[in-house]
């Protein structure tokens, strides 16, 4: 039960991740390199709040969601948007996405420094601790986070005028800025929102693993799979894309760990990446390019004839 | 006048596409702009639109000159633009795609649809539908409601019987001929089936090469041999 719950808690982390992840590449159809030191930052503005203002990491999650974006939305205006204007290829905006990365990540390395030296008090490589039995708080916390986050993304995605137009502007900008949108402010608005949710997916982060300027970016394979697996043009594929991922590596490590194979931990990444392969064999657009109905109408008439 | 055109000069980035073109367009006037591939045609309503680079000229708009402003900003004064290809939002529902269409609209976007759903009538058994399942006349349709939604005071259509089978094209430029008889707007038609397109025009702009070789009235332009044999493909 444990270890069903732990995958269900570092599926949330990747869920909320990948979300964001796929908002930003739908909007430049450029990877967002620099997408897990956002979550690095919300899990450093959790500690930071928890550590000088007394609050708990739950507390910090608006404060998570306003920095990452923030940063994400800086990110934006000072390197990308200038970049697309000048006519950058993907190339180009995919060396501007390592390059931000580096910086970004620079830049936490130097803050944990900084803050180590000030507070007299270690900033790597911590944890946020918590009593309690098998269903500690921060997976309940985690899961009704998730699934709130996603629901209220959806309905202002598809229910709300401004959602609706951000899709639209994201989706076809030039058709979108002839009808009256304002593009270049919608795009900032999807940086905004996936940095936000970045930096809630970082919250829950030292919960499980020790965290340091390094544990996001060693988080963004996973994140990318879980994009992938769901497909990069669909926002809500990165859901199901995350859950995939998140669990099939914890679950797997377990099963294999186990007796009777006893297998080393080493291989654990590999785990997510070799289903990620598998599954985009079978479906190459990802588990959104699928089309579920024909699929499953074929295998209700395959099992009326086997019948 | 609802816009005039002076000696405009674009293309995109430091490439120049069209040089010194000029024309006028009054309310309730349909122009047909047409061209062999690669004249211009659709650069010149780029231009006009704000959507390609303007290195010379002026575009006045109900007397304002709006050459250097944004496409949205132009959209927000009535200037409407269908492109060629991707005109419509597809991973949107017609319904979703007709409510961005009007989305600088206020309170009255639910009836201006109605009005609209009702000169355009096939539209309202797929409003549920997701834009990319349409079959490309319905596209085009979906495409010329949407223009319709926002009440355009001047309605921009780059080819918009490209890639359709005869009867569709036909049934499309129909569709536009009621527009413009039922709707107070001026219209430039750019298109590549010429006998078409001047069968419902008054004026008619021929490009070749980035150049303007004819401003004038449309029968007129069918009637010199020279032009309309040579670049239209028609026969008098």
């Amino acid at each position: 039960m444990n270890v069903v719950l732990d995958a269900l808690a570092f599926s949330n982390i990747i869920v909320l991740s990948s979300i964001g992840l796929t908002l930003t590449y739908i909007t430049l159809k450029v990877p967002n390199f620099a997408h897990g030191d956002l979550v690095t930052i919300g899990a450093y503005t959790a500690l930071a709040a928890a550590r000088l203002l007394g609050i708990t990491p739950y507390a910090a999650i608006p404060l998570a969601f306003i920095a990452s974006g923030m940063a994400a939305l800086a990110s934006y205006y000072l390197v990308y948007r200038p970049l697309d204007r000048r006519g950058a290829g993907i190339v180009t905006l995919m060396i501007a996405s390592m390059s931000t990365e580096v910086i970004l990540r620079a830049s936490l390395h130097i803050f944990a420094d900084v803050m180590t030296t000030s507070t007299k008090s270690y900033w790597r490589g911590f944890l946020f601790r918590e009593e309690g039995g098998q269903l500690t708080s921060y997976i309940v916390v985690s899961t009704i986070t998730a699934i709130l986050i996603i629901i209220s993304l959806y309905l202002f995605l598809h229910r709300t005028k401004y959602g609706v137009a951000l899709r639209a502007a994201v989706e076809n900008p030039s058709l979108a800025s002839a009808i009256g949108i304002d593009v270049d402010k919608a795009r900032a608005v999807s940086w905004l929102i996936a940095g936000g949710l970045a930096g809630v997916a970082g919250v829950f982060m030292p919960f499980r693993t020790p965290t340091d300027p390094e544990t996001g970016w060693a988080l963004l394979l996973r994140m990318f799979a879980a994009s992938v697996l769901g497909g990069l043009d669909a926002v809500f594929g990165a859901v199901i894309g995350g859950y995939v991922i998140g669990l099939s590596e914890v679950l797997g490590i377990y099963l294999l760990s186990g007796p009777p194979l006893n297998l080393s931990t080493a291989y654990r990444p590999a785990i997510p990446f070799a289903i990620l392969v598998i599954l985009l064999l079978i479906a190459p657009r990802g588990l959104s390019g699928v089309e579920w109905r024909r699929l499953l109408s074929r295998m209700s008439r395959g099992v009326v004839r086997s019948g | 006048m609802l816009l005039e055109v002076e000696e405009l000069t674009a293309g995109y980035g430091d490439i120049r596409v069209i040089e010194d073109v000029s024309f006028s367009l009054g309310s309730g006037e349909l122009l047909a702009v047409l061209g062999p591939n690669g004249s211009g045609k659709s650069t010149l309503v780029k231009a006009v639109m704000g959507l390609a680079t303007v290195h010379s000229g002026r575009i006045l708009f109900r007397g304002e000159d709006v050459t250097r402003l944004k496409p949205h900003e132009k959209a927000r004064r009535g200037m409407v633009y269908v492109p060629q290809m991707n005109n419509v939002f597809e991973r949107l529902t017609v319904r979703e795609n007709l409510i961005m269409a009007g989305y600088t609209i206020g309170d009255e976007l639910q009836d201006r649809i109605e009005e609209v759903l009702e000169l355009l009538p096939p539209l309202r058994r797929l409003m549920g539908r997701k834009a990319w399942t349409l079959s490309g006349g319905e596209r085009q349709m979906l495409a010329l409601a949407m223009a319709l939604v926002r009440s355009p005071e001047l309605l921009i259509l780059d080819e918009p019987t490209a890639s359709l089978a005869p009867p569709v094209a036909e049934k499309i430029i129909g569709l536009i001929a009621q527009i413009r008889e039922s709707e107070d707007v001026g219209i430039i038609l750019v298109e590549q089936n010429a006998k078409l397109a001047l069968s419902i025009s008054d004026e008619a702009l021929l490009m070749v090469s980035g150049k303007q070789v004819y401003m004038g009235d449309a029968n007129k332009l069918l009637s010199r041999s020279d032009l309309s044999s040579l670049y239209l493909g028609v026969r008098s």
